[in-house]
């Protein structure tokens, strides 16, 4: 597209003229362009006024020199052309944040009208379970599963919402510089009291704070889950070790566990959607298998990368890499 | 024993607290919005308050906590400034702001996270009563 100020330029050589402006455009069109004019108010004497397009437009000229009409008519169509494109421009600028606002206030409600059920069902069924006195161990056993059942039915909800955040732009972004000792601390506290009920040797480690370029809210879901499942698939007396440091254009955080492992055959599967590893499933650990492709999606959105060393038995670790600010 | 308000718009939810509070032996009011839990504070002086975030809008109990700390000398309720605020939130995974316990941002005591899980809660609930020496 030909900006308005180009063809304003264009059309002070083609006029002789000193200073052209346009008046009486579009009303959504107009600041912009008197913007870029250059020269709102040319002498009304020397002026020359130009209707363009349906009256809509008027590009205002001080000419040095008489012109041919016809030449007055190419300008006129030039400027008409240009403004339509502009408002044409403006207009799907418009759609689309209206799409997108339209879109975030659907997954809020969406978040926010699917979790409420679940977690008042579960919350009272947490409460039911604490008030029992008398019950037969099967009822107790029935109340768990269903306290289990709901509990699963909420990670799904959390983690699909996660990930249709995180795809909601596939393009890699640049992101902006996010501190990331801060958030290493939110979330390591956030899991220590479930480390500690395990009794697991839970340490985090910084070198230093390093600012990577991403989002908060990316690195978050990143830390969230990778942290999450290190505590969750380590068994009690384990360890969970969480390390930032920096590694030349990048800073490198790394999760280790001495958790269950993951099998070789299962490694490569890791990150597809709904994928869990065989001994994950029959440890009945909870889990989506939506958590890693959800990190890796937001690691490759922000130019990084994601490398896992596993050792069935043994403990894996996970090391993501993001570009520093 | 302490008494304790409930700020909560899902009767469910405010129930089940509730119930976990009242296991322990601390006496529950509850408010169903904001409006009902700063009138219940005037009305009750609660010795803790545990507050809902999204209710009659989806931030209505940051701005609950923000009247109730409202750090002007003479605030509306400069009298309860001192009680300590749970905040329940069910956001920490999807939100893009963090949930901290940060004085200049949010003046809340502690997060406890939807599904309560009583044990965690009522060890919150127990350690800010304590610092205020409220049994």
């Amino acid at each position: 597209m030909v900006g308005l100020a180009d063809l304003l330029a264009r059309a002070k050589t083609a006029l002789h003229a000193e200073s052209v402006a346009v008046y009486g455009c579009h009303p959504s069109a107009a600041d912009h362009l008197l913007a870029v004019s250059g020269d709102p108010q040319p002498d009304a004497a020397t002026s020359l006024r130009l209707p363009i397009g349906e009256a809509a437009y008027l590009l205002v000229a001080a000419p040095r020199l008489p012109l041919p009409t016809e030449q007055i008519s190419a300008l006129a169509e030039g400027f008409a052309a240009a403004c339509e494109a502009i408002l044409a421009h403006e207009r799907a600028a418009a759609a689309l944040t209206e799409a997108e606002t339209q879109r975030l206030t659907f997954t809020r409600i969406v978040t926010h009208e699917l979790r409420a059920p679940v977690i008042a069902m579960q919350s009272l069924l947490r409460a039911y379970l604490g008030t029992l006195k008398d019950s037969t161990d099967q009822q107790r056993d029935l109340l768990n599963r269903l306290s289990r059942r709901a509990e699963g039915l909420l990670a799904l909800i959390n983690d699909l919402l996660s990930l249709a955040a995180a795809r909601a732009n596939e393009k890699q972004q640049t992101g902006v510089p996010v501190r990331l000792l801060p958030l290493l601390e939110i979330t390591y506290d956030h899991y220590f009291d479930q480390a500690r009920e395990k009794r697991l040797h839970f340490s985090l480690h910084a070198d230093a704070d390093l600012s990577a370029l991403a989002t908060e809210s990316a690195v978050m879901r990143i830390l969230d889950n990778l942290i999450g499942n290190a505590v969750k698939y380590t068994s009690e007396g384990g360890s969970v070790r969480v390390m930032l440091s920096a590694n030349a254009a990048h800073a490198e955080i790394s999760v280790r566990d001495t958790g269950i492992g993951i099998p070789e055959a299962a490694l490569e599967q890791l990150g597809e959607a709904f994928y869990r590893a065989p001994n994950a499933k029959a440890a009945g650990i909870l889990g989506t298998g939506l958590g890693l492709v959800t990190v890796k999606q937001l690691v490759a959105q922000y130019g990084g990368t994601l490398q896992v060393q596993s050792e069935v038995g043994k403990g894996s670790t996970f090391t993501v890499c993001l570009p520093l600010a | 024993m302490a008494k304790i308000l409930v700020i909560d718009d899902d009767p469910d939810i405010a129930l089940a607290t509730r119930l976990i509070l009242e296991g322990e032996g601390y006496t529950v009011i509850e408010a169903h919005s904001s409006q009902e839990g700063l009138a219940a504070v005037r009305q009750h002086v609660p010795d803790l308050i545990v507050l809902d975030v999204m209710m009659e809008t989806p931030t209505a109990g940051f701005q609950t906590a923000l009247t109730l700390r409202d750090p002007a000398p003479n605030a509306e309720f400069a009298a309860y400034r001192h009680i300590p605020i749970i905040l329940l939130t069910a956001i920490h995974q999807t939100t893009p702001m963090r949930f901290s316990p940060d004085e200049n941002y949010l003046p809340v005591d502690a997060f406890v996270e939807k599904p309560i899980i009583p044990v965690t809660f009522l060890r919150t609930v127990k350690a800010l009563l304590a610092e205020k020496q409220v049994g």
